[in-house]
């Protein structure tokens, strides 16, 4: 347990070069700070919080009754912009005019090299619309809407995410938890290079699939027409086919 | 659409501030307009989780909360208004006018916070979590369920109690619902780009404690603070990570908005300690923030217990003080018992 402690410490702390900062922080505040009231919660509410957290009696209770993975959120409570940003003006204080805007620049440089842009995170893109999913998603979540009533759709793996948040009356055989458990059969199958529908049919009719999407140009093993699976829309890269087997009328 | 903002404004806005406008000027501070909001908001947050988790543990439906709440939210801003009535509070919303100095620095820090906000809006980020909270709002508001179908799939399942107890998807749902605007866009742009200024609000709160109203310092302070936030990728599990990121979700507004906000109110009870001046409607905005802590996260109970019971703690031996352990006792009774809840049904 304590090798997880420590390690989530180190995932938390990345390159490790801000929580120095932060510590070096608390450092020249205990020396320099003389208001009681600052001292307890800028120095001793921090200095308590990281005790707490690598207690071994409060870890061991957390990961218990919480969970281990998200024992990080106790760094939470580290106020660690609030003691960077005033020890940084304290030190600023003590210069005035051009040196005191060279340290301020230098201490900036120093906070974003020490970090790392928010924006540079490679999960990041341009927002294709309001709603920050996929264009291809809103496309064929509103072709395939059926007015009264919910539809069954297996979507390939990188639209899982964004389906549900777009359209509730779109549901899916297996949605993001689908990595963890049983329904991941049928999410790889779909995520496979080559389409094998024979295969998927079981799956296709265990779940109700009224719809199944795919890349357009994926390799399809066996003719969709002798599943009675008929194209149904083309767009935006994919192909959907629909179920003819299901009815969508009551 | 335009009637939607509307609705939102009054809803995000007007009514926070409303509810908040009796804790100005309590305890003869003038407090500044941000501060009004966010007690009024936290109010509201937990009125809110008050309201929604019986109905919710009931598998009520969400028309039913949001009469509930609206009689609450009429109720707490009709009570606004008569303290402030009775202890001739000024209605007009004043915003406190600092003189025009250090411009250049002040301008910095409103772009780089427009910044943020902008790009909060136009960039989209391939977010895991966001399949399961902003697909609660979206199905909650259009199917009035609440932790009743599974937000991956939508395959109906029995209650989830676990995520029931920290409802804040559902009063993104409510906000939804109430003014058309689909809850994906509530969740990835409309709060977002409230939720933003609201985290570097509550700075400039306790900057503005911290350096008594010195607008060079404070305008450093809030710089500071802004690169702490803008590169605070080296790592994901960072706060100032999930502010950017995760704006909207529970977590990130526990970790961005109710922790530094309870920290605040500490740094004013230690004033209150030093200088001996009542305390007694800073604790109810404590109890307040305690509760909406528990609206954003099941986590936010022990998190938020874990804050004031070490800060009250502190401050009641080193002014000795003993008195006020009582006050920190009871406003972190009903997030223990949500703990408990949530350890009953989780």
């Amino acid at each position: 347990m304590w090798t997880d402690v420590y390690g989530i410490f180190q995932k938390y702390m990345g390159t490790g070069i801000v929580v120095i900062l932060f510590l070096a922080a608390i450092v020249y505040l205990f020396l320099t700070e003389k208001r009681k009231e600052r001292r307890i919660l800028l120095i001793y509410l921090p200095v308590l919080t990281l005790l707490l957290y690598f207690n071994p009696l409060f870890a061991a209770f957390f990961c218990k009754v919480v969970d281990t993975e998200i024992y990080f959120r106790i760094c939470w409570l580290l106020p660690v912009g609030v003691v960077l940003g005033y020890s940084a003006v304290q030190i600023a204080e003590r210069f005035e005019g051009k040196k005191q805007a060279c340290l301020i620049a230098g201490m900036l440089c120093l906070i974003a090299i020490s970090g790392k842009l928010v924006y540079t995170n490679p999960l990041y893109s341009k927002a294709q619309n309001p709603y920050h999913v996929p264009d291809s998603v809103v496309h064929i979540c509103d072709a395939i809407k059926c007015e009264g009533r919910e539809v069954m759709a297996a979507f390939p793996r990188e639209m899982v995410l964004y389906v549900r948040q777009y359209s509730p009356y779109v549901c899916m055989p297996y949605g993001r938890d689908a990595y963890e458990t049983e329904f991941n059969h049928f999410e790889k199958l779909m995520d496979a290079d080559v389409i094998d529908l024979e295969t998927m049919w079981e799956r296709i009719e265990l779940f109700g699939v009224h719809y199944i999407i795919l890349d357009e140009k994926k390799e399809i093993l066996g003719d969709p027409q002798d599943f009675n699976l008929v194209e149904f829309d083309r767009m935006d890269g994919y192909v959907i086919y629909y179920n003819n087997n299901l009815s969508l009328t009551y | 659409m335009i009637l939607g903002i509307l609705v939102l404004f009054g809803f995000l806005i007007v009514l926070p501030l409303a509810v908040g406008m009796c804790f100005r000027g309590t305890e003869n501070v003038n407090h500044s307009m941000i501060y009004v909001w966010i007690c009024g908001q936290m109010i509201l947050w937990a009125g809110f989780l008050t309201i929604s988790i019986p109905f919710i543990l009931k598998g009520r439906d969400l028309k039913e909360v949001i009469v509930a709440y609206g009689g609450f939210c009429a109720l707490a801003a009709l009570t606004s208004l008569g303290v402030c009535l009775k202890n001739k509070i000024s209605l007009r919303p004043g915003f406190q006018k600092g003189k025009q100095e250090h411009v250049l620095l002040w301008l910095i820090v409103i772009a780089l916070l427009v910044l943020q906000m902008v790009l909060a809006a136009t960039l989209a980020y391939e977010e895991g979590d966001d399949a399961f909270y902003v697909a609660v709002s979206t199905l909650t508001k259009e199917s009035g369920k609440m932790y009743q179908v599974l937000p991956y799939t939508g395959q109906t399942t029995g209650l989830d109690a676990r995520h029931g107890l920290a409802p804040l998807p559902i009063w993104i749902a409510m906000l939804s619902r109430l003014s058309g605007i689909h809850a994906a866009i509530m969740n990835q742009i409309i709060l977002p780009v409230l939720f933003i200024p609201v985290a570097y609000g509550i700075m400039y709160l306790i900057g503005n404690h911290l350096f008594e109203g010195d607008r060079k310092k404070l305008g450093i302070f809030l710089l500071v603070e802004e690169f702490v936030v803008l590169f605070g990728g080296q790592s994901l599990y960072t706060s100032e990570n999930f502010l950017l990121v995760r704006t909207a979700q529970g977590k990130a507004v526990l970790a961005c908005i109710i922790i530094p906000f309870l920290l605040y109110l500490l740094f004013a009870l230690a004033d209150r300690c030093k200088t001996g001046k009542s305390t007694r409607f800073l604790w109810l905005i404590v109890a307040a923030t305690m509760m909406a802590g528990c609206l954003c996260s099941t986590q936010g109970a022990l998190l938020d217990c874990i804050l004031l019971g070490l800060g009250g703690a502190l401050l009641a031996f080193q002014y000795r003080r003993y008195r006020l352990l009582v006050p920190t006792v009871i406003c972190c009774v009903i997030p223990t018992g949500m703990a408990v809840l949530y350890l009953i049904l989780g």
